[in-house]
């Protein structure tokens, strides 16, 4: 019997910390795909922060951590369009001038993936078992979307979700105005971001809101909850593993 | 160190060679169009077509004749209301302009109506290619309100380079080679397209049947 | 001949105040009005002809590879371009930086006994304050973009490289040609826009045929004939051009283009990422003076090219940015300068191209605030006609800044903690979970919190989503599955 692809699950900083429930539906999809899912436990941050504040430094250094910690794996899934797209698109050009570094930092970016994209694109997976009762709208997180072609694939396995409506998002390709660090160092322009982010999420007439990185939802989500929005945000792992039930929505009690 | 050299040996340090390094292939005035666009891949008939439909996009008006109706054209796009007078580029100067009240030489300030020729027509947007000379003054493409340019139909070529390639073996090349698309325009005021900022206001461009050239020397 | 000494004027740098430009565009109405207006019309403009062109991906890769060749060449083809203009019967003068091209267009008009002189829009004058200086210097100037001219009488700058007056409204500019052409009726009616436009014509008009001088910039400076091309919906260059009896072309050294078939790729790009036209309606090549028998055309044609730092950028990880053609999509799809407009940023150049040209100009020390104010969504490189990775160029700026240690020092150690504690897996674990008890009891039993003084920048705007029970990695280890 052919032995079942071993994915190593990096759940990110911002899941890990503040939704544990998108790391275990991640899980509970990769199994349903016909995945073996092991979590290393001594993972921690992938080095976004400190890469984009100009700390090269210690990005390698984590960096090399996460390298090491995810070598064996045949796959590594992440459920973060940004993060997956910096051990996918920016561990290589972190160490274009250290040649065996290079070399580990080429073979773990060939067989990274964010989630939605490793499910349809990789393992083929069309058996979505979830039902959600609600309309919703998907927003694309732009790293996912542009660093890493992320745009089809989730809307493919939303559409399996039994009983759901799906209602699409204008300009659901414009920044929400997270951006990491950027969302407190200059927030009035994140405000203004996210405010006309929330104006089309209004406008879509969904009452909930996914998307595909929890830093784009907790920032959508805040401001929907200040706003006195009844929308629901989950992230779109959540969904599919229909495991929405179990847990309230991004801010809601 | 002259600003010349200093900037010069600036480039070299930068591109980290001595010398002027001259490029390996061959980047001599390439005449052939690197790309081009699926849209002008037509047969004559279909190109003029095109070249028309574009032209009209852009707010231009467009006729056409046979040359020895050239002046009737022109009368019949003033439709009664014939201009004082027409500024015309010399090089038009032995066409028949039947009662037309013209003159020939460049433009003035109080000129409103000019005629001159087009070397060429691009069909990929509906362009028209003048270039300076004794026979078609620049200023006769800019300042008067209505501008006529008058093009050989068997000079609508499919793209730019292609008409480039009627003025560029010229020595010197014209002082103004210009590509015109429609009137001037303007959208500075709250992004309203607006006509005839500097340059006309309106563009009619007249789609002569039979080369011109055999008519002038007739 | 003694020249005049130059009084030097540059346009001052505010990007230190970026917050607060930041602050007062966002809360300036009619600004936000004007901005949503740009933002409507030029990315759905841009997005039609896109789509009305199906070459236009393969195009920005031969565009790319053609500036990326050009600028492997550099010094070969501004020698190639010296030649031909010089060959042309015209004057190349080379410029290393602001005061000396300012100080040789000085000199060419102080020769031509020169009282007036117009202007086709050009960003390098801005950059190199040429306005201000010929005005102190005595000469009269006059802008003939109708933009440019707007913001002339209003003694404002350019918020925009392409449609530079955006952020004035038509009432504004009727109340200005009210209060400056004093020479009309008070009482003449200029409600509709068109009166506007034809009044703006009729004094621009007296204004070329005055001119002794007519400066221009260039899009493209061809090095196979020495020629320099302009790209305007106005015809305002052609006229300032033609009708003076001396022509001034100043451009960036990075301007130069090998051949025509080259400049066929660019044009086919600029006018489509610009505002979305196919073609604008004046494309002209000029080569020289008026030749014998040409019954128009300038008596004089100077090249003025101009360093200003250009040459720096060559073979550094900036170089990429020379490519630009400033055609200004980066810019009008980019969501922080649709919120903010472009005075915002304190120079020259605003949005994306400016975040990566300002400090490389000016120095990252003032301008650090441009590179950061990004979220590096990647929308401006997605739009790039020449491909510059824009995103990646503004973060070499923030390594620089971080390396010189530029950076705000709060910010810095909390991303050097950051980085020290997911370093240590095991701590970082622990005090997550800390961290995360705490946040959850602050939430209570609401699912957020309205304030967290840690993080007033968040709170001010949004509530704080509440964590919920436990670390993933806690739970995992502990045996939960899913």
């Amino acid at each position: 019997m052919q032995k079942k692809p071993q994915i190593g699950l990096f759940a990110t900083c911002l899941v890990d910390a503040m939704r544990p429930s998108v790391g275990f539906a991640s899980i509970k999809l990769l199994e349903q795909a016909g995945c073996e899912v092991i979590v290393p436990q001594l993972q921690t941050c992938c080095g976004q922060p400190a890469y984009n504040s100009g700390d090269k430094k210690d990005t390698k250094k984590l960096a090399i951590k996460v390298i090491e910690l995810f070598s064996e794996f045949d796959y590594v899934v992440v459920p973060s369009g940004s993060c997956a797209g910096m051990i996918r698109d920016h561990y290589p050009l972190l160490f274009s001038d250290d040649p065996s570094m290079s070399l580990k930092a080429n073979q773990l970016a060939a067989r990274t993936y964010e989630l939605a994209s490793f499910l349809v694109d990789v393992m083929h997976f069309n058996k979505i078992k979830a039902s959600y009762d609600g309309a919703i709208t998907y927003h694309d997180s732009c790293a996912g979307l542009r660093e890493l072609n992320v745009k089809k694939q989730p809307r493919e396995l939303l559409h399996q979700v039994k009983q759901a409506v799906f209602k699409p998002l204008k300009d659901a390709e414009t920044c929400c105005g997270f951006g990491g660090t950027f969302c407190v160092k200059y927030p009035d322009i994140s405000n203004e971001m996210v405010s006309k982010k929330i104006d089309c999420i209004k406008k879509s007439q969904a009452d909930t809101l996914s998307a595909g990185d929890l830093g784009c939802l907790m920032n959508m989500a805040g401001k929907l909850e200040r706003e006195g929005s009844d929308v629901k945000c989950y992230h779109v792992a959540e969904i599919l593993a229909d495991t929405t039930d179990d847990v309230p929505a991004i801010g809601k009690p | 160190m002259s600003a010349r050299n200093e900037i010069l040996q600036s480039i070299r340090k930068g591109l980290k060679h001595q010398t002027t390094n001259a490029p390996n292939e061959n980047y001599i005035d390439n005449l052939a169009e690197h790309i081009i666009p699926a849209r002008v891949e037509l047969s004559i008939a279909k190109l003029i077509e095109l070249f028309i439909s574009k032209a009209e996009d852009v707010s231009a008006t467009l006729m056409r004749c046979m040359n020895k109706d050239l002046a009737a054209a022109v009368t019949l796009y003033f439709e009664n209301e014939l201009p004082d007078k027409i500024k015309v580029a010399p090089g038009l100067s032995k066409l028949n302009w039947g009662d037309l009240a013209v003159e020939f030489g460049t433009c003035v300030d109080a000129d409103k109506v000019s005629i001159t020729e087009a070397i060429a027509g691009v069909a990929e947007t509906g362009t028209l290619m003048c270039a300076s000379s004794p026979e078609t003054p620049t200023l006769l493409n800019f300042l008067p309100e209505t501008s006529i340019i008058i093009i050989d139909k068997m000079q609508i070529m499919k793209t730019y380079e292609q008409a480039w390639q009627k003025v560029s073996q010229r020595s010197p090349l014209p002082r103004a080679i210009n590509f015109i698309t429609g009137p001037s325009r303007t959208g500075d005021i709250e992004q309203q397209l607006l006509l005839g900022i500097h340059g006309p206001k309106k563009l009619h461009i007249i789609i002569v049947e039979r080369d011109l050239h055999d008519l002038k020397h007739n | 001949m003694m020249s005049r000494p130059l009084v030097s004027h540059n346009m001052k740098v505010t990007s230190q105040q970026f917050k607060k430009n930041a602050y007062e565009a966002i809360h300036d109405e009619q600004l936000q009005a004007a901005l949503l207006k740009m933002q409507k019309g030029a990315v759905d403009r841009r997005a039609q002809a896109v789509a009305e062109l199906p070459e236009f991906q393969a195009l920005r890769d031969k565009a790319k590879e053609i500036k990326d060749h050009t600028l492997a060449h550099l010094d070969y083809y501004l020698e190639q371009y010296e030649q031909k203009v010089i060959a042309s019967g015209s004057t190349v003068h080379w410029a290393r930086n602001d005061s000396e091209a300012k100080q040789i267009v000085l000199d060419i008009c102080q020769q031509k006994s020169a009282k007036m002189i117009t202007k086709g829009k050009s960003m390098l004058t801005e950059e190199i304050g040429l306005n201000d200086d010929l005005q102190d210097n005595g000469f009269e100037v006059v802008e003939t973009d109708l933009g440019e001219y707007i913001l002339q009488i209003r003694n404002e700058h350019p918020t925009h490289i392409v449609t530079p007056a955006i952020h004035v409204n038509q009432q504004q500019i009727t109340d200005d040609f009210r209060n400056i052409h004093t020479q009309f009726d008070p009482k003449r009616d200029l409600s509709q826009a068109e009166a506007l436009l034809n009044e703006a014509r009729h004094i621009l008009r007296e204004k070329y045929f005055q001119a002794d001088i007519g400066i221009t910039g260039a899009n493209f400076l061809l090095a196979s004939t020495g020629s320099s091309v302009i790209v305007t919906n106005e015809g305002n260059g052609d006229l300032t051009q033609t009708l003076a009896a001396t022509h001034i072309v100043m451009a960036g050294i990075d301007k130069i283009v090998p051949s025509f078939s080259d400049v066929g790729v660019l044009i086919r790009l600029l006018g489509r990422s610009a505002t979305g036209q196919e073609m604008t309606t004046y494309t002209t090549i000029s080569t020289g003076a008026k030749q014998e028998n040409d019954a128009d055309g300038p008596s004089d044609y100077h090249v003025i090219l101009v360093d200003n730092g250009r040459s720096a950028l060559l073979g550094s990880q900036f170089q990429p940015m020379l490519r630009c053609i400033r055609c200004a999509a980066c810019m009008n799809h980019c969501p922080v300068y649709q919120a903010v407009g472009g005075k915002t940023y304190g120079w020259v150049y605003p949005g994306p191209m400016g975040s990566v040209l300002t400090p490389a100009f000016v120095g990252v020390d003032k301008a650090g605030n441009l590179p950061n104010a990004s979220t590096f969504c990647g929308k401006c490189a997605e739009v790039c006609p020449v491909k510059i990775p824009l995103p990646e160029l503004m973060r070499y700026h923030r390594d620089e800044e971080f390396k010189q240690h530029l950076s705000p020092m709060r910010a810095r150690i909390l991303i050097k903690m950051w980085a020290w504690l997911a370093l240590r897996p095991r701590l970082y674990h622990f005090m997550a979970s800390i961290g995360i008890m705490m946040l959850k009891k602050l939430a209570g039993k609401k699912g957020f919190i309205r304030s967290l003084f840690l993080a007033k920048a968040w709170t001010k705007y949004r509530d704080f989503p509440a964590p919920q029970q436990g670390t993933f990695l806690q739970q995992y280890k502990k045996g939960k599955k899913s």
